[in-house]
């Protein structure tokens, strides 16, 4: 991978407990990651599979039980990695009584923002997500589209480095969706790394460069989206020209019969169905964890 | 009157907040460890993951921005804008005012005080509680509603959220109580003017009708009311000796001295500003003392009483004429500068056969600020009671109104107190459960001197343990138990609970010193002196507080 690493986890495992200090739940189980500058990682699993305990770990909003989180080279409890992160969450927390002006005047006083930078912050990113004529809205007015837009303006208010976005798509209308991929990829070309994760397989799809799924708190598969959809055990020929007797021995067909060869490749598979199989092997097999290798392509191994 | 002098000192300050630094540092160590090792799995990686959030307290604090510092505070006081608080206290404040009225006693001599306490304690009642709610729901409603989440993503240091809260829920109550104060003020003043006004128009139909009696006084009860709308600077002797007679009440405040016999009470003053008297030409005293008569004594006559004036450095006195003492009253006698040979001029044994030709600089002569001043009872078989305050030197008097902003502050120390206490106990505390921590931390401020006689054992009737065992068994408070082992072990609980007891005597704060109110309502100065000690000391409690509050939220998982 390219760039330098921005996001790393070590064995990272995080417990749930109860009041009484007993473990309710074993949310995720020694995750190793490595997220690297410039690219979009997305985080996929069905419910309660450790995607947004991952999140809240890399964030510092929870503890790890054991393992460590580094974003950019810090522990993810270091305050000052945060100067370099935009967050998203998946419902955008925000203030309703305040207005969008307001709040991003607010977040953008905890970055230490000056007064003209924050302003002018401001009324780029409000006009940048449409809500240039709700401005003065208190946020108890808008609708959950509206909501999911000043939540991103929020989480950019800083120029972020890492944009970590929790279901970034959720609630926003197919125009606000495709608008919401068109950015994530032009954070990418500025060079922002994007770590989301979100059940909408089609945009994951869609967007990312590589993607990681867990399921009952632990990796299953973890590489490029391009590699993790190809079917390896089939070969597609592509050609134009050809009648049908030339199926048997393609090459030599095409050569005798002057066909062009277009293209050799393996067909690929959508995410939907990769996911459900990932998810059904999971559980036909539970405690099978993907281990990435440290150098060379990502293969699956049993633990 | 029995009105407060002790004023805390720089170093009972200093000690306290050493004290409670420590205790509640500690203290706010073991809970955040505690708290910890819930999450963490162990008590060890409790502790030792507390320590590592302590251990960024300083570094936090270098790194704290005022720029967050007033976006959290201003986000505070938005809330409390938006969701409507002030305006549910100012109607609260209306209703109190439009019907107070009705309800406090309406003899004219006791309105300032009654006014001034009531609307200070209004006051009190109205902003603690809205600011005490306030600061307990704020932060839990932040991490309930996940609003958090996108606050602490930010650069924004965990001690940033505790202080900007803490500073944003101040100004919040700064301006309701400035806005409350003026408008008690105003409210205090229509109402005691207006009795002002009509005690004169009375005073001037009795003197036309010529009737000198209640002409007088409707007079006395006008001076009673003007004597409270000041602010006295009063220097008060630091030793009382000679009043040693028990007449007899059960409580014990004020001793006596016997009529036209040797006894004299002596009061002995230092650090005098005899500059200021000097300018003044006098030297004014006032005086509260009671009167117990053992005789009628003659119909419409007062007991009579002598002042001696006297310097200890060079032995020079001035004994003034007889006076009758009022009781009940606020009596004013002074010394002025007049050559007066109706008064007694010594030095030492040696009476003077001249006056000499400026007394007070005679008097005052390389006094050093000492003086001494006697009181003795003149009128056989009455005597004459006081304690220590009862009499004092008027060195000054300031403006009543400055006073009563003045009253207004130690409301406001209360509160910001208050405030810092809930914000400490909403960081590891639910909204609701804060607000009865708070509220027993206020209780317990209250009581401050019954918690610390029970601390220290000195409570009547023993402990708690000790109490239900009498109360189970009908025994009065004074004899003591039967031995045995029930006994034995009621002192031995109530000896651990004495133990948690003296632990939380340093940990909860004296509201009670901050209690200025009465000065204002007996008409005496709240020094700037007493102000900044008070504030030092509310300070040496919120940041202690602060501090556990760090530790607390440094320590817990914001995002469960």
């Amino acid at each position: 991978m390219a760039g330098d690493v921005i996001i790393e986890t070590r064995s990272l495992s995080k417990v749930y407990r109860d009041f009484w200090g007993r473990q309710k739940v074993r949310a995720l189980k020694a995750l190793d990651l490595k997220i690297h500058q410039g690219e979009i990682f997305g985080l996929l699993g069905p419910n309660g599979s450790g995607k947004t305990t991952t999140i809240k770990l890399l964030l510092g909003l929870l503890f790890p039980t054991e393992g460590e989180a580094l974003v950019f080279g810090k522990a993810a409890t270091d305050v000052t990695k945060n100067e370099k992160i935009g967050y998203l969450p998946e419902e955008s927390y925000l203030y309703r009584f305040l207005n969008a002006e307001e709040t991003l005047d607010f977040y953008g006083r905890l970055f230490n923002m000056d007064k003209s930078t924050r302003r002018q912050r401001t009324q780029d990113l409000i006009d940048m997500v449409g809500l240039t004529r709700a401005k003065k809205r208190q946020l108890k007015e808008y609708s959950k589209g509206m909501t999911r837009r000043i939540g991103l303006a929020q989480a950019l208010i800083n120029d972020p480095q890492l944009v970590i976005l929790d279901e970034p798509t959720s609630g926003l209308d197919p125009i606000g969706t495709r608008e919401m991929k068109d950015l994530i990829i032009d954070l990418r070309k500025k060079g922002k790394t994007v770590l989301m994760c979100s059940h909408r397989l089609d945009d994951v799809q869609d967007v990312c460069d590589r993607i990681a799924i867990l399921h009952q708190g632990e990796l299953k598969k973890l590489g490029a989206v391009g590699d993790l959809l190809m079917v390896r055990d089939i070969t597609q020929l592509q050609t134009r020209g050809l009648n049908g007797e030339a199926q048997r021995e393609i090459e030599e067909i095409i050569r005798r019969h002057g066909g062009e060869l277009v293209s050799v490749q393996n067909p690929t598979t959508t995410l939907e169905d990769l996911f459900l199989k990932v998810v059904q092997e999971s559980e036909a097999h539970p405690g099978r964890r993907f281990v990435p290798e440290t150098t060379g392509p990502s293969s699956p191994a049993s633990n | 009157m029995n009105t407060p002098i002790t004023e805390p000192t720089w170093v009972s300050a200093v000690v306290t907040w050493i004290s409670v630094l420590l205790a509640v540092s500690a203290g706010g160590y073991v809970l955040a460890g505690l708290l910890a090792a819930r999450t963490r799995g162990s008590l060890i990686d409790g502790f030792v993951g507390a320590a590592k959030g302590a251990l960024d307290l300083p570094r936090d604090l270098m790194a704290l921005s005022f720029r967050r510092l007033w976006a959290i505070a201003y986000h505070s006081i938005l809330e409390s804008i938006r969701r409507r608080l002030l305006l549910a206290v100012f109607g609260v404040l209306i209703v109190i005012f439009m019907f107070g009225g009705w309800f406090l006693p309406s003899r004219p001599t006791e309105q300032v005080k009654v006014y001034v306490s009531f609307v200070l304690l209004a006051s009190t009642l109205i902003v603690l509680p809205a600011g005490g709610l306030l600061a307990c729901l704020s932060l839990p409603s932040d991490i309930q509603d996940k609003t958090i989440h996108t606050v602490v993503t930010k650069p924004v240091r965990r001690l940033e959220i505790i202080i900007g809260r803490i500073l944003g829920l101040t100004v919040v109550a700064t301006a309701i109580l400035t806005v409350m104060g003026a408008m008690s003020y105003i409210y205090m003043r229509r109402s005691v003017d207006g009795s002002l006004a009509e005690l004169r128009q009375k005073m001037g139909e009795a003197k036309q009708q010529g009737d000198v009696k209640h002409e007088t006084e409707l007079k006395d009860s006008l001076d009673q009311i003007e004597n409270k709308l000041i602010a006295r600077v009063p220097v008060y002797g630091y030793d009382l000796t000679g009043p040693v007679i028990n007449v007899g009440y059960e409580t014990t405040y004020r001793y006596y001295i016997a009529g036209n016999s040797t006894d004299a009470a002596v009061w002995k003053f230092r650090d005098v500003p005899t500059s200021r008297l000097l300018a003044l030409k006098s030297i004014p005293l006032e005086m509260t003392f009671s009167v117990f008569r053992t005789t009628k004594g003659q119909v419409g006559r007062g007991v009579l009483a002598q002042i001696t004036y006297a310097n200890p450095k060079t032995e020079r006195m001035i004994t003034d004429y007889p006076f009758e003492v009022r009781e009940y009253y606020v009596d004013k006698q002074s010394l002025d500068n007049r050559p007066d040979a109706g008064r007694t001029y010594a030095e030492g044994e040696k009476i003077l056969p001249e006056p000499p030709a400026d007394p007070l600089s005679w008097l005052l002569d390389k006094s050093d600020g000492e003086m001494t001043i006697i009181v003795r009872c003149l009128s056989s078989s009455q005597y004459l009671g006081m304690a220590r305050p009862d009499l004092y030197i008027l060195i000054d008097t300031a403006n009543f109104g400055l006073n009563f902003a003045k009253g207004v502050v130690g409301v406001w120390l209360r509160v910001f107190l208050i405030v810092s206490v809930a914000v400490m106990f909403s960081t590891f505390l639910s909204g609701y459960v804060a607000m009865l921590a708070t509220a027993a931390v206020f209780a317990g401020g209250l009581c401050m001197n019954y918690l610390r006689g029970l601390a220290a054992g000195k409570s009547e009737g023993g402990g708690p343990f000790e109490a239900l065992q009498r109360l189970i068994k009908h025994e009065n408070l004074q004899r003591p138990l039967d031995p045995g082992i029930w006994t034995d072990l009621t002192k031995g609980v109530d000896g651990a609970l004495q133990f948690i007891l003296q632990g939380l005597t340093y940990v909860l704060p004296d509201l009670g010193v901050f209690n200025t109110g009465p000065l204002v309502a007996n008409g005496f100065d709240i020094g700037i002196g007493v102000l900044l000690v008070n504030l030092v000391t509310a300070l040496g409690y919120v940041i202690p507080f602060t501090i556990a509050g760090y530790f607390f939220l440094q320590s817990r998982e914001i995002a469960r």
